[in-house]
């Protein structure tokens, strides 16, 4: 009987939705020309700020970054391809490469049930208080969701991961279906979950604002009189979706949007490995058949996407080349020095923003991972790294690119605390919504 | 002449193939026995240089690798084949032309293969670069009967290698006192 006088607090419930590298910039053009009624209705109740990504600016890092509240340093995770720490081999990044606990495992240890959706870096799927389909790079449904059965269910409902990647190649139009097929399955599975399961945290993801900006930027950029419009069709079909999902969870549910980066036009791609050919740094010839196992000691650097510069230390690197100590800090300097002053050949204008040792920018217990230098691009100059080739300026079908600036996040009915929100401020503004105690290792502080 | 044994270790790709037949091959030549490892990588890469991936290069491929490991185990040579050869068809041919034939299974998550990656294959269907991986975007059509199935996201390469080389004897195509004399016993 007692229980009926006990005063009770409706538990508060988050819901997170990842919109995949849309620019704050894009957004509120989009919502001034009336393109998405949805998000602008939520801005004007709440608070839409531009936000910042992380380094790399790569979607694993940043949206692991957001989930575990700590930098890359801590929690590991650098690109969509790490390297084993003084080694030659890379490996796609997943779940158990990371490092630091997630925030839905921090609050399935205390007792919350939470339902993630499409989250990267999430695969294969762990297994936690709740319910979870990984997301990007996942290979297929099948196998990709906890607990298992959950695949068949989300089956029904035409789900999908992602697009397929290969389509995207081949034609902008059957992007555009694929796109457009993957988000109906997003909606249908995110709203039948969401209203059916019990839940106090959800975190649903879009990859595909990320995978249109990649493919068709420039379309939108050039304002392409067939594909400019597409592109912010789509735009709306996101918009919409977020018309649909939102009131079916309810209006007293605390509604979080963000960006894990913004988006720019590539002007170049520039691969760094040629760079480092070029000035006598990478032993590798160019080949098809190239790989970073081949690294013997002629090389004292080699590179991963996106400027990760990894000097071949001797002690470290198996066939390491290059001394520990005033070596190594000389090599250093050495390739930052001449990174700098690598220009643009069509307008002469400088590349890099900056180009960092790693523990200028990361600190933890993963450190170990990172490379030794971050080169730091400018916007429009999209760094890669391919053994394959000996050009300097490459270009492919991706017509856009990330930039650490510019991402958004939005928020309903209320107003975010001072200062520009970044991704790793995630877990704890996401704790802090829920009324959970902060655990102390965050990187990161609770924007609300 | 007394004819060679054939293992033909199939799985999708990155599920440790070409280590187990290293291994394999390694405990075979440390009996003393003459061993052929037709890594199906390196076959393409100098006898088909052209053939690509599709269902024809496949059947192609696959016959090749099995006409030359009844050629070669009929010279008394064991051959280690490692190729994806996501039919079961195509393993049947070896099993129909070689008459020492085992078929070991070698198994592992496709979530497991995919971040091993050694080859940066999946990294290239990430980037839509390929479509045309086996267990991923093609069907593999898992072995229906193999001699041997080793799991090598549960097993370490030694326990796969010991299944392998324990069939071989339970088989009756190895001497159980050589494998014994090998293993320092």
């Amino acid at each position: 009987m007692l229980g009926l006088f006990r005063r009770r607090q409706p538990q508060t419930r988050v819901l997170v939705i990842g919109l995949d590298g849309v620019p704050h910039s894009l957004l509120t053009e989009l919502m001034d020309r009336g393109a998405m009624p949805n998000l602008a209705e939520i801005a004007a109740s709440g608070d839409l700020r531009p936000a910042e990504s992380t380094q790399p600016t790569v979607s694993c890092a940043a949206w692991t970054s957001f989930v575990t509240g700590v930098n890359p340093g801590t929690h590991g995770v650098f690109g969509f391809v790490d390297r084993e720490p003084g080694g030659y081999q890379q490996y796609i990044t997943g779940t158990r490469y990371v490092r630091a606990p997630q925030v839905w495992r921090i609050l399935g240890e205390r007792g919350r049930r939470v339902i993630i959706m499409n989250v990267p870096v999430t695969s294969p799927p762990p297994e936690i208080n709740g319910l979870l389909v990984s997301g990007f790079l996942a290979p297929k449904l099948e196998g990709a969701t906890h607990p298992p059965e959950l695949a068949a269910r989300l089956q029904r409902l035409g789900y999908r991961i992602d697009i397929d990647p290969w389509q995207a190649r081949q034609s902008l139009d059957l992007l555009l279906d694929d796109l457009a097929a993957t988000l109906k399955g997003r909606v249908a599975g995110a709203t039948e979950l969401l209203t059916t399961e019990p839940w106090s945290y959800a975190m649903v993801h879009v990859m595909g604002t990320d995978r249109i900006n990649h493919f068709m930027w420039a379309k939108w950029a050039a304002d392409d009189p067939d594909y400019a419009p597409r592109f912010v069709d789509y735009y709306a079909q996101v918009d919409a979706a977020v018309g649909e999902i939102a009131p079916a969870v309810g209006d007293d549910v605390e509604l979080l949007l963000l960006s894990d980066h913004g988006f720019t036009r590539t002007l170049h791609e520039v691969n760094i490995d040629a760079w480092l050919r070029a000035h006598g740094y990478l032993g590798v010839s160019a080949s098809e058949e190239a790989k970073l196992a081949q690294v013997d000691e002629s090389t004292r650097a080699f590179s991963m996407t996106p400027g990760r510069i990894f000097v071949n230390l001797r002690g470290r690197e198996p066939r390491g080349s290059v001394e520990p100590g005033a070596e190594y800090e000389a090599l250093r300097n050495e390739i930052a020095d001449g990174l700098m002053k690598l220009t643009d050949p069509d307008s002469g204008e400088p590349i890099m923003d900056g180009v960092v040792g790693r523990e200028e920018i990361w600190h933890g217990e993963a450190l170990e991972l990172a490379p030794d230098l971050l080169a730091i691009p400018r916007d429009g100059y999209d760094l890669k790294s391919a053994l394959s080739g000996d050009d300097l300026f490459t270009s492919s079908p991706i017509t856009g690119m990330h930039t650490f600036g510019d991402a958004f996040w939005l928020i309903r009915g209320r107003q975010f605390a001072e200062g520009t929100p970044r991704v790793e401020d995630g877990a704890a503004t996401v704790l802090s919504l829920l009324g959970e105690e902060l655990p102390g290792h965050f990187d990161g502080r609770a924007m609300v | 002449m007394e004819p060679g044994i054939v293992i033909w270790f199939t799985g999708v790709p990155a599920s440790g193939k070409s280590t187990l037949a290293a291994a394999v091959q390694q405990r075979l030549e440390a009996m003393g026995l003459p061993v052929e490892n037709l890594d199906a990588d390196e076959v393409r890469a100098n006898l088909s240089p052209n053939l690509g991936y599709t269902e024809e290069a496949r059947d192609e491929n696959t016959k090749r690798l099995a006409w030359f490991a009844q050629k070669l185990s009929g010279y008394g040579a064991n051959v280690m084949i490692a190729a994806v050869a996501p039919k079961q068809a195509y393993r049947e041919r070896g099993r129909e032309w070689c008459e020492k034939f085992v078929e070991a299974f070698v198994d592992a998550p496709l979530e497991v293969c995919q971040q091993r990656d050694p080859k940066g294959l999946y990294a290239r269907a990430a980037r839509g670069e390929v479509n045309d991986i086996a267990g991923m975007h093609q069907p593999y059509e898992a072995p229906v009967n193999p001699e041997v199935h080793v799991k090598t996201n549960e097993c370490s390469i030694e326990e796969c290698t010991d299944a392998v080389m324990a069939k071989l004897v339970e088989l009756g195509y190895l001497q159980p006192e050589l494998a014994l004399r090998q293993a320092g016993e």
